[in-house]
């Protein structure tokens, strides 16, 4: 916690933080929406925002490229957030929805709709996913005595997520030739031909979720300061770990359910975020790793779009080649030998 | 976390459970897809005349494939029981070692980048095997010769075969055309494993198991703790670099030829432990038994259902093996 | 008593392995070369494994469609199949139902029906079926396929045809083909582009020009869709098939003509088009010039007959007034 000059400094800093990375939100997003076919230069844009421009560049932008954009925003937010209500709640830098099987539970839920053709209408989908990632999740919070037991957590999720995705692999191998490459490139996370139709799926989500995980900040610095300080100020810790828990999984699931399963963005951002600002007060962290994850996904995305065109290679691959590595590079110094030194 | 031993009298426990093997065994080649009476399976291993595909189902198809499962099942059961010892953590299995996405990701780049000339055949294991030493060798050193620090080879273990998981995904999208012999790689299977596989495996198996089981001594100290290991006179890092190489060795060189089973590294040596207790020198033999008997009794169960659908033997194991994987973490828990 | 234990476990397991290595087959090895004829049973298949078959083979067991068409046009029938290709009237008809199933999935077909059908030659697709070839061993030779493009099929077809002595029927096949393919293309004004795709609005794959579906239609008609660039495999490789593509450059080539292959889908992907802002765009869509066609002739057949109905069906959508029955 923070005393009242450190925060005088801090908000300087703070200040320029969230301005830097709307600046850079804003340039990422322009340059995102310039590359493809057509190519176009920033007066091109300009023109076409304004209701100009070709009718193809005006269908590409606008039916293309800005939901694209917009979906890769809400959900690089939504999944930062996510990553930081858990790490934060369960005081364990290894807690993400990737490595505790929550993406992995919403993902075998959304796998089965998809292979087996369910009928399930569209709206619906996002709560079926919710509904896997709390059972994915669940399995491992409740075994999960000891908070800060990384090791246990990394491995039990690591174990369930084996399981779950042994699952959509056996319903992948009932289908045929053509379906299995179709499959495959849902499994890895996309955010390739989302329209506006995705956004509108997404968004309700985001516009209840998000603004209630910056609500989460308060109880959340509380709980850092250890279950029974917690519980000495009067918070009722295990419900409200349970409400965060749920409230990260419906973060989670909804991006899921509209792009698959995107991983390390929501491990990654939040790291990032406590390095660069150097705090982990909760109401300053959640709301940077945001903006952060916007930005890191909506880049992997750009990269994703042009890096072999015409060809695409969905962003989960990128963000899962380039945020492991870089992941462990942020935690080898965390990693002490004592076990408790998280 | 100390256990009783259930039965008392090991030698004899060793006896039963071979006998069981064996039973298992018999089973497996009595079993499958295509219907043949029990006599007709001993008339054909006692190289009576049988009829032509008879005799070539049980001793081409099913007898190898029964003894594959068995080498497997032993390999994966000890490495599980190896790692557990290192990791001093009873939730560690053999994909943390990065082994099987190694392995995976070379035979992917090999079949990807290979001159078409080149039939895949018998290199391929070969390349796996390599690969998957390389990805062992990967974790091992960017856990920051950290192996003193369980944390971090596990993490370290997790985010690699993450990472690699990824690289073999980029690989499959620009080659789609594997993406199907692949996906079933990565989840094990024993369907047409043969003679020419088993030729592949069983060195590989000899060398890794006698090893393994020579380092049961060791693994026993081990688990006194680091300090009373030290002061034992043991130089902890060394060994627990050598048993997690040893590890390594039995998860790639099994993973080369049936894929990656590897959810049976974690049963395995569960089960054992309730039986046997924690001796390494008791735990680790008897893992292997375990190992092969749930292999050799999942395949059987898949050899059956190949009508109408059939799923690979590595689904199956983690489909059955989820209940117990849960039960087992909730027991651990309290 | 640990050394003693250690010594037992070595032996059993040395004992095991004794077993195991001792058990090798001496498998009837379908690879003798004897008689002075059997020039005509040597084949070279996709996987450059060359194979001297002892006799001709008469009882041949089908892992792919290619297969089935081939073994249609030849006038023989398979002794075994794993899919339901095989019953479209153009082919077997309802004697196909008759015919024995192999078990398993398309992927790991199982071996041991194979076995039961007592086959003298199995034909399979590469990247699916290679793996069977140890398995395969003592059970048949093995014939893996893979055709990038119609020129492959025609030489999978007449190959067989050589082996099972009915290089006859095989030309008169392949001569049907060419022929219709070469008619079709005097009489196509060309003018028309067409792009054949699967999967959904979202996640969907193309067959660019390189594939085999898109090698026939480009003889035919406009099929701007070249196979992917540098640092892709190229198409005398593996069959570069299907991938997917950009939907920013597919609405800047705005084909004229979709062809779309819903493979089991719960809502046809025409209609996911339709109420797509962004394909409801296509030139296509406003001019009602989307069609579901069979993937079972344009994509999973692979063999000249099915090649030919897909060539048929799609000049005639193409073209209907220049074409409104098929050529013969």
């Amino acid at each position: 916690m923070m005393t009242p000059s450190l925060w005088q400094r801090k908000r300087g800093q703070l200040l320029l933080y969230i301005v830097g990375s709307m600046v850079f939100l804003i340039a990422i997003g322009l340059l995102s929406l310039l590359p493809g076919t057509p190519n176009l230069s920033l007066p091109d844009l300009w023109s076409i925002l304004n209701g100009g421009g070709t009718p193809l560049a005006r269908l590409v932008v606008i039916q293309l490229r800005l939901p694209r954009l917009a979906l890769g925003m809400l959900a690089g937010a939504m999944l930062a957030l996510s990553g930081g209500l858990l790490q934060d709640s369960l005081r364990n830098p290894l807690a993400g929805p990737e490595l505790l099987g929550v993406s992995a539970g919403a993902t075998v839920v959304v796998a089965a709709i998809t292979i087996f053709h369910l009928p399930v209408l569209l709206i619906a989908i996002p709560w079926l996913a919710l509904v896997g990632g709390l059972t994915g999740s669940s399995v491992v919070i409740l075994t999960m005595h000891r908070m800060g037991d990384s090791v246990r957590l990394v491995l039990t999720g690591a174990a369930l997520t084996a399981l779950l995705n042994a699952c959509v692999i056996i319903f992948m191998s009932l289908g045929t030739q053509n379906d299995l490459n179709i499959l495959f490139l849902f499994l890895v996370g996309s955010l390739a031909n989302r329209t506006w139709v995705h956004v509108q799926l997404v968004l309700p989500w985001a516009l209840v979720a998000i603004p209630l995980a910056l609500l989460c900040a308060r109880p959340l610095n509380i709980l850092q300061l250890g279950d029974d300080v917690a519980r000495g100020l009067g918070l009722p810790v295990v419900r409200v770990r349970l409400l965060i828990l749920v409230l990260s999984t419906a973060l989670v699931a909804a991006v899921v359910a509209v792009c698959g399963p995107i991983s390390f963005i929501a491990l990654l951002a939040p790291h990032l975020a406590r390095r660069i600002l150097k705090t982990s007060d909760a109401r300053v962290i959640l709301p940077c790793a945001a903006l952060l994850g916007a930005v890191l996904l909506t880049a992997a995305d750009l990269f994703a779009r042009e890096a072999f065109a015409p060809q695409e290679l969905p962003v989960g691959i990128w963000t899962t080649l380039i945020g492991g590595p870089f992941l462990l590079f942020l935690l080898r110094h965390r990693l002490g030998k004592k076990r408790g030194a998280l | 976390m100390m256990y009783r031993p259930v039965i008392r009298y090991y030698p004899l426990l060793i006896l039963l459970s071979l006998f069981m093997l064996f039973v298992l065994l018999v089973l497996h080649v009595a079993v499958g897809s295509v219907a043949i009476s029990p006599a007709t399976v001993i008339a054909a291993l006692f190289n009576q005349p049988v009829e032509p595909f008879q005799h070539i189902i049980i001793w081409d198809l099913r007898l190898p494939r029964a003894l594959i499962a068995l080498l497997a099942g032993a390999m994966f059961g000890l490495a599980g029981a190896i790692l557990q010892v290192v990791m001093r953590n009873p939730l560690a299995e053999p994909e943390m070692t990065g082994a099987t996405s190694g392995a995976v990701l070379f035979a992917v780049l090999w079949l990807a980048l290979a001159p078409a000339q080149t039939a895949p055949g018998p290199v391929l294991p070969l390349v796996a095997l390599i690969g998957g030493l390389v990805g062992g060798a990967l974790v091992y050193l960017l856990s920051g010769r950290g192996y003193h620090d369980p944390v971090r080879l596990v993490l370290t273990g997790v985010l690699m075969s993450a990472v690699l998981r990824s690289a073999i995904a980029i690989i499959l999208l620009l080659r789609q055309e594997v993406i199907g012999t692949v996906l079933l790689w990565l989840i094990g299977s024993l369907n047409g494993l043969v003679w020419t596989q088993l030729d592949i495996l069983w060195p590989w198996a000899l060398i890794a198991l006698s090893l393994g089981l020579t380092c049961a001594s060791l693994a026993n100290v081990l688990q006194l703790g680091e300090e009373s290991a030290t002061s034992l006179g043991l130089n902890v890092t060394l060994a627990r670099l050598g048993l997690f190489g040893v590890a390594a060795l039995l998860t790639t060189s099994a993973v080369a030829v049936v894929g990656g089973i590897t959810f049976l590294g974690l049963l395995a040596p569960h089960l054992a432990r309730r039986v046997v207790g924690v001796d390494a020198r008791r735990l680790f033999p008897f893992s292997m038994l375990v190992g092969s008997a749930i292999l050799l009794a999942a395949d059987t169960v898949t050899q059956t259902l190949s009508q109408p659908v059939s799923i690979p033997v590595g689904a199956a194991l983690a489909l059955l093996g989820a209940p117990f994987f849960l039960y087992l973490v909730w027991r651990n828990a309290s | 008593m640990r050394q003693h234990l250690l010594r037992v476990y070595l032996l059993l397991l040395v004992t095991m392995l004794a077993i195991a290595a001792c058990g090798s087959p001496s498998a009837p090895s379908s690879n003798t070369n004897g008689t002075a004829s059997t020039t005509s049973l040597t084949f070279t298949d996709a996987t450059h494994t060359t194979v001297t078959l002892s006799k001709r083979p008469a009882r041949i067991v089908c892992l792919v469609s290619l297969c089935e068409d081939i073994l249609a046009q030849l006038g023989l029938s398979p002794v075994a199949v794993n899919d339901t290709f095989g019953q479209d009237p153009h082919f077997f008809g309802s004697r196909a139902k008759s015919f024995m199933t192999i078990g398993g999935t398309f992927f790991q077909p199982d071996v041991e029906d194979i076995a039961r059908a007592n086959p003298d030659l199995v034909i399979g697709l590469a990247n699916v079926d290679d793996n069977l070839r140890s398995a395969l061993q003592p059970i048949a030779p093995l014939y893996i396929m893979n055709p990038a493009s119609y020129n492959d099929s025609i030489f999978y077809l007449k190959d067989i045809g050589r082996l099972t002595g009915r290089s006859a029927q095989a030309n008169q096949a392949a001569q049907r083909f060419l022929h219709k393919l070469a008619a079709y293309q005097a009489k196509s004004p060309g003018d028309k582009s067409a792009l054949l795709l699967y999967g959904s609005d979202v996640n969907f794959n193309i067959f660019t020009a390189a594939s085999l579906p898109g090698s026939v239609l480009s003889r035919v008609t406009s099929y701007p869709w070249p196979a992917p660039g540098p640092g892709a495999p190229s198409a005398s490789d593996h069959e570069p098939g299907a991938i997917p593509y950009s939907l920013e450059r597919i609405l800047a080539v705005n084909p004229d003509v979709l062809f779309i292959a819903s493979v089991g889908a719960a809502q046809p992907l025409s209609k996911q088009l339709a109420s797509s802002p962004v394909w409801s765009q296509l030139k296509a869509a406003q001019t009602h010039q989307v069609y579901e066609v069979n993937p079972a002739y344009y994509i999973f057949g692979r063999g000249t007959e099915s090649l030919s109905l897909a060539l048929d069906d799609a000049m005639h959508k193409l073209y209907p007034d220049i074409f409104p029955t098929p050529l013969t």
